[in-house]
């Protein structure tokens, strides 16, 4: 009996002990859509899909869309999520007037200290 | 005992759907038990239901994608314990095999998200022999876990996952009515589905049911019930991280055409169900649901109680 509560004991005490976060130091961006130099015709979609994973828990990330002339933002969303890795899919349809270089923009937040890992790809947008 | 096993048969057997929605798998499916007699016996059982759709060209980033076959198949493990005469406890173990054929195939498989469910009888008058017209009525609320696989590196199609990756919960009421060997039942449910780890979040589901039946005593061993009935499900737009997802196979109703057949022997009974859409409007048309099939088999166990 005693011994049982001795383990209990020691098995609650490890439980109790805070896992240590691994540092992420690697992340890996991978985009699956669009590739370099897509031709984007108007009121189509730009489909941004693609995985992110790190070696350590990250704290979520942003795919952005960024008129590359005026560095005005056409899309953007951000997931607060904390994970090794993810999936991106994002959507955006180019409703410009002018013929546009634009620049979908992923970031990984590698902490809450504001480290990113960023990784781009510009697809042209037509009118 | 036969007959607490017929009205089992007829209830929970009815309605016992677990279709909802369009292409979204059982992950997002609208979980609804069926009736739930107050037979005097637990259950064991398992049921195979096998969902068919087809999705035509939607557009996409760069062109337009092909018309793909999806079959999504779960096969649970059911099991029911009685508690008293006016309580009831299930539990359903799915395995999910999900394929999607366009130019290859998909194959996503696994266990999916366990429901636990509660049921009280709020009226069960089935074994008064002594009266004209017979009505049993149950309410229910239960919960799915989060037990299936949602994320899956570089395959973003949530909707073939085998799970949701959310806590959904589950409420149903079910109700009968029985004149000699006539009788008619309805089942509805909805599923309220909450925002999963990832920011997904599938959209809620309704489903009612309504059959007609007729109860026939081929022999002492055997009873047929043919059904036939209507069903109408809706299941509402996914979200992702707040929004409307725009990827999302999910959303729109349908309205079917429903046939059953129950057949009980002994302490077993085996259940076929077909479900055929009449009127569909599923994710902006843009899917079809080309039918769905339910096989199941149980085994009564005499309750103590």
């Amino acid at each position: 009996m005693k011994v049982i509560f001795i383990f209990s004991l020691a098995f609650l005490a490890l439980g109790a002990c805070k896992k240590e976060e691994k540092t992420v130091t690697n992340v890996e961006i991978t985009f699956a859509e669009p590739t370099s130099n897509d031709t984007i015709l108007s009121y189509n979609q730009v489909h941004a899909e693609g995985t992110i994973v790190a070696d350590g828990t990250l704290e979520g990330y942003t795919v952005s869309l960024i008129h590359s002339s005026n560095g005005a933002l056409l899309y953007t969303n951000t997931y607060d999520v904390q994970a090794k890795s993810y999936n991106f899919h994002e959507h955006w349809t180019n409703n410009l007037s002018d013929t546009t270089q634009v620049i979908v923009r992923v970031e990984a937040n590698k902490d809450k200290n504001g480290n990113k890992a960023t990784k781009e790809i510009k697809v042209v947008c037509l009118p | 005992m036969k007959q607490s096993i017929l009205i089992w048969f007829l209830f929970f057997g009815g309605a016992n759907q677990l279709l909802a929605c369009d292409i979204c798998g059982c992950a997002s499916s609208a979980f609804t038990v069926g009736m739930l007699p107050t037979s005097k016996y637990h259950l064991v059982g398992a049921r195979t239901t096998l969902r068919w759709f087809e999705s035509y060209p939607a557009p996409d980033g760069n062109g337009f994608r092909d018309i793909s076959t999806q079959f999504f198949t779960s096969t649970d493990l059911v099991g029911r314990y009685r508690i008293g005469r006016r309580f009831q406890v299930q539990a359903f173990i799915p395995f999910v095999h999900n394929q999607k054929t366009d130019s290859m195939t998909t194959l996503i498989q696994g266990l999916g998200d366990i429901v636990a469910l509660g049921n009280y009888v709020f009226v069960d008058n089935m074994d008064s022999l002594s009266r004209k017209f017979r009505n049993a009525g149950t309410i229910g609320l239960g919960v799915k876990a989060p037990s299936g696989q949602f994320f899956k590196l570089g395959f973003d199609e949530v909707n073939m996952m085998p799970g949701s990756g959310s806590t959904d919960f589950i409420a149903n009421v079910n109700y009968a009515l029985q004149y000699k060997n006539f009788g008619m039942q309805n089942e509805s449910g909805f599923t309220y589905k909450t925002e999963n780890k990832y920011k997904y979040r599938f959209g809620n589901a309704l489903s009612s049911t309504q059959v007609f039946y007729y109860r026939w005593k081929v022999n002492e061993n055997i009873i047929l019930v043919p059904q036939l009935g209507v069903n109408y499900t809706h299941n509402w737009k996914d979200r992702k991280n707040g929004i409307y997802a725009v990827d999302s196979f999910n959303g729109g109703s349908v309205f079917n055409a429903v046939a059953n057949l129950f057949v009980s022997y002994k302490n077993f009974s085996f259940i076929g169900q077909f479900f055929i859409p009449m009127q569909q409007s599923l994710n902006e048309n843009l899917v079809n649901q080309k039918a769905m099939i339910r096989v199941g088999l149980n085994y009564f166990i005499k309750s103590k109680k």
